[in-house]
């Protein structure tokens, strides 16, 4: 075997299988260039290396889904819990939601800072400072979605005890579309023409234009609702130095105590929260730092923390870890997905100082069959299989959650077709066995970032790709590199300085198509003139897209709005304008006795958090 | 000597503008930018993320940037962090005391461990106990860190559950009980740091008091009739030292600076972890107050050793 044609994951099942020793695995993942701590880590997921045969491995991990009933657990009197730890391995480094995009953050806020309503795993809302959903029946929603008229929750106050009042949520959205602010959140506001105080517990919003997803900023992490008061002296230039964004004031279920930066949040329970008999716990702690697969372990091995947050780490670890008892994975379904982009344009050719330009088409990604051909060649039920296990669904189209968004389509596994098309193409195979064309090599570069689950798929498609006769390059760049926005920085994804990338998008909640699929808009191409900064990373360019993209825009009926976006999923599908890899599932790990986390993919994994308890 | 130490740190001035001017440049060549995953987020809209830049002054060309960063500094202003604003002061202070407490700790440990050790192994050249310490000394000074405190873990935390693997700064206990719950947190971390830096001590020892131990000036205190703990003791390890306090002394500044691997591991909030976290966040300000200081410290302990030279061996002088 020459290193060119095994991955990890190959070598895994075969110490698994007890084909290969103990010995040769290690030398061959060190030889590899895998570190000491991982090979270890892997050796440890492997069930501490007993040769034993796959097929005699206990059945698979359990995996609980979200409960259907919300609280199982009915108190009498408020706290006597005790205190929850959780660990986040992204430590908080900032506690207002508004100021930062990270979900670190925007957790560690949402002990403190509530919205107005949350969307449940199932994408049904429930209030939480609202006092009831808005909707047309109550007179409380235009028909046209023009308007919206938010009730609020009576007997609210905040932890200093200002009550909370429709002033509030005028000013949060006040602050937030403040261009001085530079608010990360102000996408969500932008939407918004206006917002009336009606009395001191009812708010109408006016949008500018009528939107299905008018739920948003408020149902999301977008919208959690600062206090004015507060605030107020914090707004435009000056929000960044406000004591707040440390300290934060809300009207959440735990009132802070202590935050230090990256390390550790400490909060005590709010004697006045608005929901009768809860908390339960009196006391939570958010630990922050190190890595996923130590996170799990805490809470899953060592039981030393309740709750984990955001467990990236490959299935078989996670399996191997819920053996100890100790408590079980969570997973959750939220849309995020794990996809893989082909460049429209050449990144080797550079164009008035620029590579990657539209005006450089790519030398083979350009033509459909080809684009078909690597598509055939994604065998994706492997990848999930044997990587992402029940954290991992396979997807076939870009939109691929809820089911009513989604046409009826499938991409196959079938590298037959694939070298067919390719031959059908125009491209032969040289001496090599790598295709060319008009003296073109057909070479792709496969970059993403550094994730062993990510260079673990790589080795995957590399392999099936090179059965097809691509040439390929694997590049993989750390995280915060890959995923930063600096016009300077070559590496990122938004350059897309490569012919073929992978990472997971994320959504803002059910509804929010529109953001999704501004990915595949013409006038959203990332180039120099735009510093990067806009949305189509793929340089995906088509009329009919956009069309049916403005279209979709205006619908305001339900029913009609799912059938064009299925119509869009249909065009990107049939275009392979992008190929969809694999619904990822949030994971999160709690211990046994911790209940009722009720975890939602379309929420924070803490908006539950006053009804969590423990048995 | 007064003159000298004076000399020093007219020389110190120049030496630390030169290391920060180079600290700035390297960090602001980098790619990255301190948005984390704003380019991902499809409801962030571009204008943002230049308001952003323009705000934390990143579109500055980068010496107008390192001219600002340090007239703050001589003014005494460490700066704010890019990410939450917060007083890089106040940000390292915090985590100063579990940094300087579990290094320290793990130091002087090292310390007690390396020198008896350390001693015995060059008096008893080729003994059985020699080499049982060069072993342990090779055997810790060979495995990083970061596999030591894994197999720890596995260890006491896995298998023996005896201590826990995160660190914990907020103890909820009292008296003995708090005492006996900070050690436990503290304990694994600890070992691991001592256990390499008695390695590495150990070697230093055991080498310099071998370049002493056959001159001719303990052979005649041993002709003298000495006892042979007052030979070794007073006549040879005095001596024998002078070039391990150097080395001691240049050890220190890590023991404010934190230990990125060892903290990282056991989640020990400490200066260490610090670091990493503003790294990856392309935290420049923070960085830079703590490399810096890093800098300083460096220097200065430097000078202190040479100085220490001085005191210790009287053959040098600084005239």
């Amino acid at each position: 075997m020459s290193a060119e044609d095994w991955s990890v994951e190959d070598l895994v099942q075969q110490y698994k299988a007890g084909s290969i020793s103990r010995r040769d695995f290690v030398a061959r993942l060190a030889g590899a260039g895998i570190s000491a701590g991982l090979i270890f880590a892997i050796l440890q997921a492997c069930g501490g290396g007993e040769k034993r045969p796959t097929s005699q491995q206990q059945p698979g991990a359990v995996v609980t889904t979200v409960p259907q009933a919300r609280s199982t657990f009915t108190p009498t009197r408020r706290g006597g819990g005790g205190t929850v730890r959780v660990l986040w391995w992204q430590a908080p480094s900032i506690l207002n939601p508004h100021l930062s995009s990270g979900t670190k953050d925007r957790d560690g806020s949402r002990i403190f800072l509530e919205p107005l309503v949350a969307f449940d795993a199932e994408a049904n809302l429930v209030p939480i400072l609202a006092a009831e959903i808005p909707s047309v029946e109550k007179g409380t929603l235009d028909p046209g979605r023009k308007w919206i008229i938010w009730k609020l929750k009576k007997g609210v106050t905040w932890h200093d005890g200002t009550p909370f009042t429709a002033e509030d949520v005028v000013f949060t959205w006040q602050y937030a579309s403040d261009p001085e602010t530079a608010a990360l959140s102000q996408g969500g506001y932008r939407k918004i023409e206006s917002i009336e105080k009606i009395d001191d517990l009812t708010v109408k919003v006016t949008l500018k234009e009528p939107t299905v997803d008018w739920t948003t900023p408020w149902s999301n992490s977008d919208g959690l609702i600062l206090p004015k008061h507060v605030h107020e002296r914090y707004k435009g230039k000056e929000a960044r130095n406000a004591p707040a964004n440390l300290k934060p004031i809300g009207t959440g279920p735990y009132k802070i105590v202590e935050f230090r930066p990256n390390d550790i949040i400490i909060a005590d329970i709010n004697p006045n929260y608005h929901v009768e008999n809860r908390p339960f716990f009196d006391r939570i702690e958010m630990k922050g730092g190190g890595d996923a697969p130590s996170a799990a372990r805490a809470v899953l091995q060592t039981g030393e923390f309740d709750f984990a947050w955001n467990l990236q780490v490959s299935w078989d670890e996670l399996e191997a870890m819920e053996k100890a008892g100790q408590g079980v994975i969570l997973v959750t379904q939220g849309g995020s997905q794990e996809h893989i982009q082909l460049n429209y344009t050449d990144p080797n050719v550079e164009i008035d100082g620029e590579r990657a330009s539209l005006k450089a088409p790519h030398p083979f990604f350009t033509d459909l069959r080809v684009r078909q051909a690597f598509a055939l060649a994604m065998n994706k039920k492997l990848i999930v299989d044997q990587l992402y296990g029940k954290t991992g669904e396979v997807a076939h189209v870009y939109y691929y959650t809820p089911k009513k968004y989604v046409p009826d389509v499938q991409q196959e596994y079938n590298l037959d077709k694939a070298n067919r098309l390719l031959d059908e193409a125009g491209w032969r195979r040289g001496p090599d066995g790598v295709r060319t064309k008009d003296g073109k090599r057909m070479k792709v570069l496969f970059q993403t970032s550094v994730n062993k689950l990510r260079q673990d798929t790589q080795a995957i498609i590399k392999q099936d790709l090179q059965k097809i006769g691509v040439e390929v390059e694997l590049k993989s760049v750390i995280a915060d590199v890959f995923f930063a926005a600096d016009p300077g920085n070559p590496d990122n994804f938004p350059h897309f300085y490569a012919d073929m990338q992978m990472y997971t998008y994320t959504r803002g909640g059910p509804d929010d198509y529109l953001d999704i699929f501004r990915s595949f808009l013409s006038t959203e191409v990332r180039q120099k003139a735009n510093n990067w900064a806009t949305q189509n990373t793929t340089r995906y360019v088509s009329k009919e897209f956009d069309a049916l993209y403005e279209q979709a825009k205006r619908e305001l009926d339900p029913v009609k709005a799912a059938e064009l976006v299925k119509q869009m999923n249909k065009k990107l599908f049939d275009d392979v304008a992008v190929v969809p890899l694999v619904g990822r599932g949030g994971v999160a790990a709690a211990k046994k006795n911790l209940k009722d986390t009720n975890l939602s993919g379309w929420a924070s994994n803490l908006w539950w958090l006053p009804y969590w308890h423990r048995e | 000597m007064t003159k000298f130490i004076l000399r020093r740190i007219v020389i110190s001035i120049p030496t630390l503008l030169g290391i920060s001017l180079v600290l700035f440049a390297i960090i602001s060549l980098a790619p990255g930018d301190p948005f984390g995953d704003i380019a991902l987020n499809p409801n962030v809209p571009p204008e943002v993320q230049q308001k952003l830049r323009q705000q934390l002054g990143l579109d500055d060309p980068v010496y107008v940037r390192y001219v600002k960063w340090l007239t703050s500094l001589l003014r005494g202003d460490w700066g704010v962090s890019f990410v939450n604003r917060a007083q890089v002061v106040d940000l390292i202070w915090q985590r100063l005391p579990t940094t300087i407490f579990v290094l320290g700790t793990a130091y002087l440990l090292a310390l007690l461990i390396a020198l008896p050790v350390g001693i015995i192994s060059a008096v008893k050249q080729y003994s059985l106990w020699d080499n049982l310490a060069t072993t342990f000394a090779f055997l810790g000074y060979s495995l990083p860190t970061f596999f030591t405190g894994l197999l720890f873990i596995l260890v006491f935390t896995v298998k023996l559950r005896w201590l826990p693997e995160v660190y914990t700064t907020n103890i909820e206990a009292s008296g003995v009980n708090y005492l006996l719950e900070v050690l436990r947190h503290a304990a694994m971390p600890i070992m691991v740091l001592a256990l390499f830096q008695s390695a590495e001590l150990t070697r230093y020892v055991r080498s310099s008091v071998l370049d002493v131990i056959h001159l001719d000036y303990v052979r005649t205190a041993r002709a003298k009739g000495l006892s042979e703990p007052r030979v070794v003791l007073v006549h040879a390890v005095r001596n024998a030292l002078i070039p391990v306090v150097t080395i001691m002394a240049l050890q220190i500044p890590a023991i404010f600076t934190g230990a990125l691997i060892t903290e990282q591991i056991f989640r020990v909030p400490g200066i260490g972890s610090l670091l990493i976290a503003s790294i990856n966040a392309h935290d420049t300000p923070v960085i830079m107050g703590i490399v810096f200081t890093y800098a300083v410290l460096v220097v200065t302990f430097n000078l202190i050793a040479d100085v220490l030279y001085g005191v210790l061996d009287p053959r040098i002088t600084y005239s």
